[in-house]
């Protein structure tokens, strides 16, 4: 048996494309919920063209009878409205050839590079039929279809459309619903029943994307302000988050720039508020100059990173795990801070609330990275626990007669802090070095007591098991951070079926690096696989410099946008190699 | 200006006094320790001298005003001739290099200052005790103002290029 | 003259730290600090309940040498910090100092938007005309034909911003002028900036004794506005325009909207419950 093979396979991935107003997005959000509604678990991702309007698009999905946290390594159907521009990401769209691909013929021919897959093609008259009904479009006639062979509950349907248009008036509706059960009873030739079905005893779930998974987790962690700049992918986070501070008494205030968004969210922090930003690497290199100064005064702050590819401006819609380096490494001088990576839709929700309850804790500074993938995509997922993080919130100082020192050495690193209109405990923060009680100081007594403690606070605290995701045995680890968990995690599974048993370190908290939980991790670990989306390798590389790792390694890395597949991953375990 | 309007009874009269002297004894303190921070001891123990003897002063009308319910007069309320009341140093008036006998010429300049402001309410006023009080307190500047002359005396001359620093300006930030 | 006898008098000391300034003697900032402390008292503000934020340079000194809650932040960057600061804690007296260069040159843009955000807050540039922490090169607001900086031998050769004429355009609510040699009008000044409701401007020049010498001589120079405040920004402009940057006063002051958090206008619920609401969203 080939373990790379999603054997016992009960999910179906089908890619939706067309441009230019053909409502592929649409139709795929719909077919989300509607598989959301019947009891199913699933992930849908989006790829766009650079226009604001009308450009290409493709709306991925991966439909489930369990959990699914990754796309598939091919899809099983592609189902295409135009093939406008489509060539631009068909490597987003891998197909096999057990691969179908449907295409309305009045659409033209297939492009090469689609048709090259080998895939078997079927035709469906999508255009012909909407316009069948006055106003009708070929996305709900795709729809229809797609809901057909996956024998989804066509009442179901007609619930969702109508409300999915109930803004747009009746008579929208009306003839969405007609062409949705026009291509619902007409099937598709060639296409065997959908091997899926719905979870036998439904548990509760949800429907959500990355992006607001981190905002619910930074309000359950109790963030009350945030101030932001807009950037991609990073937008629809502040957006969700807007109405929902206020509703909580709190605010979000849209800064005039990166570098105005991380001081409020410094400022408002120092005012007692529990604080967050989000932004994307551009934004980001932006505001390192004001974290430094977070980090320095101690003033607690979260920032959450949505990766975009880069340098520069780079791939701003597409998913990359390169901007490890600079939230790692990019600050200036010696500054210690938490570098945390969420794993998956429903960990975004846990890790943003953990970075925002230990930086308040240890009056520490956060960076969370989520990506363009986790962020923007859609997941059904099983409703998440509401975990009570031990963690104390920030230490207040007792009124003594003795002055109050703000950067007083404590033993755990954490000195009491005061915020304004605490009365006899008026200090100034500065992010000059400074005495305990606060005093500009160049010192190297002081500088050095201050860095011991900067750092102590942050290495002696316990952060238990969260650090990382760890499961399996065998003599073969895949480490992994962030959204690259999904891949490795459905891989060891695969190669669990095989009868190869692997070990799985996808990791949360990268900095501090947990090297003692690490080692234990590794005990008698005799090779291992690094996976990163990322063309330098800058996780290996983060790897070799703060872990020991006797066993040898190898590196499964890439660039975005193509997202590391299971298979990919089986394979490099499968036929082992070292790196060149 | 005359100071008959303003200053037409007697807890408004102390009211400027104190002010005088307490502004004058602050800011000698805040030159010293400016001085201090550039280190230069001299002077600075100078002006803290300096801002002792004010202090004590305005003690002395404090003290003479006890009961009474002196008026809240905010700073920018006083009507002196100057920016500040007259016995205070203007902010800068001083140097880092500066001497002691630039020290007390400059508190010479404010006791003189001092001076002619109780001389002219001791000329100004129709109220009796205003008048001699105030005459009293000028007769006291002069004192102070015969005491510093001799102390210029006794200081050693400074020479003309006492604000030569061989050493550039330092780059704090 | 307000004599109020019930009151106890606090004196502007009880606004000073025990930290001593590294300011060169004879410096204006020194004034600019008197005058800060001798509002504070005026308006017998508790100290817990004022916040001082600066950037970085010379002047940014200030909030070690006040016993309020301070914030030395980074340069360019003190009004954002206080805009972070008075939207989390509305109630809070905010004042935000900082230099020439550090409010009009790497803050520039923050000025311009804390303007036309027209937050309640007062901002005080202390204006000195050169960069002072860094050996004395020149700032947005130095002659164009200064040329002693070795950065700039033939000078900026670029005309210096008005600050009052930038803060207008850009839509501040209160705009003044004060002077270091003034400190107890500067002071006043203070008094109405705080007091206003809107972000106050307020350029207070304070000349630097080690870089620019020649302006010891602003003393002799600087005189008040002939004209009282005005409402009218065409007024204030044609004012600000016509004036060679050495008139005091306060120029312009007019009620415009103020930025604040919104409020909810039901009680708030339980954040508890809230959340569960936001869980729902997500729930069948």
């Amino acid at each position: 048996m080939n373990p790379a093979t999603n054997t016992n396979k009960q999910d179906i991935s089908v890619a939706l494309v067309g441009s230019g107003g053909a409502g592929v997005v649409a139709a795929g959000e719909l077919l989300l919920t509607l598989a959301f509604e019947s009891g199913y678990y699933g992930l849908m991702r989006k790829a766009y063209g650079p226009q604001i309007r009308g450009g290409e698009s493709a709306a991925l999905l991966r439909l489930g009878s369990y959990p699914i946290y990754c796309m598939d390594d091919n899809f099983d159907l592609l189902l295409a409205l135009d093939w406008q521009n489509t060539e631009r990401f068909a490597a987003e769209i891998p197909l096999a050839d057990t691969s179908l691909i449907i295409a309305d013929p009045a659409a033209g021919a297939i492009p090469p590079v689609i048709a090259a897959s080998g895939a078997a093609v079927e035709s469906a008259e999508l255009a012909a039929m909407a316009g069948e009904t006055p106003g009708g479009r070929g996305n709900m006639v795709a729809l229809g279809l797609l809901s057909g062979w996956l024998g989804l509950d066509a009442t179901k349907a007609r619930r969702c459309i109508s409300a999915a248009f109930s803004d747009k008036g009746s008579e929208v509706a009306a003839s969405s619903i007609a062409c949705f059960e026009r291509g619902f009873v007409t099937g598709i030739k060639g296409l065997a029943a959908a091997n899926i079905t719905p979870t036998s005893s439904p548990e509760p779930r949800w429907h959500l994307s990355g992006n607001e998974a981190c905002g619910l987790g930074v309000l359950r962690g109790g963030v009350r302000f945030a101030a932001a700049y807009p950037i991609t992918p990073a937008s629809d986070m502040l957006e969700w988050l807007a109405p929902r501070l206020e509703q909580l008494g709190g605010s979000l205030l849209q800064a005039e720039d990166e570098l105005a968004s991380i001081n409020m969210i410094i400022g408002a922090s120092f005012g007692g508020v529990p604080a967050m930003t989000a932004t994307s690497g551009p934004g980001l290199a932006l505001m390192l100059e004001g974290f430094g100064l977070a980090i320095a005064s101690e003033t607690p702050v979260v920032i959450i990173n949505v990766m975009r590819g880069g340098p520069s401006t780079g791939i701003p819609t597409k998913s990359e795990q390169t901007d490890l380096n600079i939230a790692l490494y990019g600050m200036h001088g010696d500054a210690p801070h938490l570098v945390l990576a969420a794993l998956d839709t429903s960990d975004c929700i846990f890790t943003s609330q953990w970075a925002v309850r230990l930086a308040e804790a240890l009056q520490a500074s956060a960076i969370v990275l989520s990506d363009q993938g986790l962020a923007q995509s859609r997941a059904l997922i099983p409703a998440p626990a509401s975990p009570e993080l031990a963690l104390a919130v920030r230490k207040k100082p007792e009124i003594t007669d003795a002055p109050y020192q703000r950067y007083a050495i404590t033993e755990d690193g954490v000195s009491p802090m005061a915020v304004p209109g605490d009365a006899q405990t008026m200090y100034t923060a500065d992010g000059l070095e400074h005495s305990p009680s606060g005093k500009p100081s160049s010192a190297f007594a002081d500088h050095s007591a201050q860095l011991d403690k900067r750092q102590g606070k942050l290495q002696q605290f316990d952060y238990g098991e969260h650090w990382a995701e760890t499961g399996g045995d065998g003599d073969t680890a895949i480490i992994c951070w962030g959204s690259s968990t999904g891949a490795a995690r459905e891989a060891r599974q695969r190669l669990q079926q095989a009868g190869i048993p692997v070990r799985l370190i996808a990791m949360r908290l990268l900095l501090p690096a947990r090297s003692a939980q690490m080692d234990e991790a590794l005990r008698g670990v005799k090779r291992v696989l690094v996976v990163e989306q990322s063309h330098s390798r800058q996780f290996l590389h983060y790897l070799r410099a703060h872990f020991d790792i006797d066993a040898p390694m190898a590196c499964l890395a890439k660039p975005g946008p193509l997202s590391i597949s299971p298979g990919e991953i089986v394979e490099r375990i499968s036929n082992w190699r070292q790196d060149p | 200006m005359n100071l008959q309007q303003p200053i037409a009874d007697m807890n408004t009269f102390l009211a400027y006094a104190i002010t005088l002297e307490e502004e004058a004894a602050e800011r000698y303190d805040e030159l010293a320790d400016a001085l201090e921070i550039h280190n230069n001891p001299k002077v600075s123990r100078a002006f803290r001298t300096l801002a002792e003897f004010g202090r004590k002063h305005a003690e002395e009308i404090i003290a003479l005003a006890a009961g009474l319910d002196l008026p809240n007069i905010s700073p920018w309320e006083f009507e002196w001739d100057d920016p500040e009341s007259p016995e205070t140093t203007s902010m800068d008036a001083v140097h880092y290099l500066m001497n002691t006998a630039h020290a007390l010429e400059i508190a010479l300049a404010n006791e003189l200052r001092a001076h002619a402001f109780y001389h002219r309410i001791s000329q100004d006023t129709r109220d009796a005790e205003i008048k001699r009080i105030a005459a009293d307190f000028a007769l006291e500047e002069k004192e102070h103002v015969a005491l510093l002359k001799q102390w210029i005396d006794e200081c050693p001359d400074s020479t003309e290029d006492w604000r030569f620093d061989p050493d550039p300006a330092n780059l704090p930030e | 003259m307000s004599p109020d006898k019930t009151a106890i008098r606090i004196k502007p000391r009880q606004y000073k730290s025990d930290i001593k300034p590294v300011w060169c003697p004879g410096c204006g900032h020194f004034a600019v600090l008197n005058a800060i402390t001798k509002a504070l008292a005026h308006l017998a503000l508790a100290n817990k309940d004022v916040a001082l934020l600066s950037g970085i340079g010379c002047s940014s000194r200030v909030p070690a040498y006040t016993s309020v809650y301070g914030f030395h932040g980074i340069h360019g960057r003190a009004l954002a910090l206080a805009s972070g600061l008075k939207a989390a804690r509305p109630e809070l007296t905010v004042l935000v100092a900082g230099g020439d260069g550090d409010g009009l040159s790497i803050g520039g843009n923050h000025f311009i938007h804390a303007c036309r955000r027209n937050m309640d807050m007062t901002y005080i540039i202390m204006d000195n005309e050169v960069y002072g922490m860094t050996k004395g090169q020149a700032s947005p607001t130095t002659a164009p034909d200064w040329t002693m900086s070795k950065l700039t031998p033939h000078g900026t050769g670029q005309r210096p911003f008005q600050p009052a004429a930038l803060a207008l355009a850009a839509g501040a609510s209160f705009i003044a002028r004060g002077f270091s040699g003034d400190p107890n009008g500067l002071a006043q000044m203070l008094v109405k900036a705080i007091q206003h409701r809107g972000f106050s401007v307020i350029q207070a020049l304070s000349p630097c004794p080690t870089y620019r010498p020649e302006h010891m001589d602003w003393k002799h120079q600087i005189r008040e506005f002939t004209e009282p405040c005005t409402d009218d920004p065409i007024t204030a402009a044609q004012r600000i325009q016509a004036d060679d940057g050495q008139s005091t006063g306060i120029v312009f002051q007019r009620e415009l909207p103020v930025w604040q958090p919104y409020h909810q206008k039901s009680p708030l619920r339980a954040p508890t419950a809230v959340l569960k609401s936001f869980e729902q969203e997500f729930a069948l």
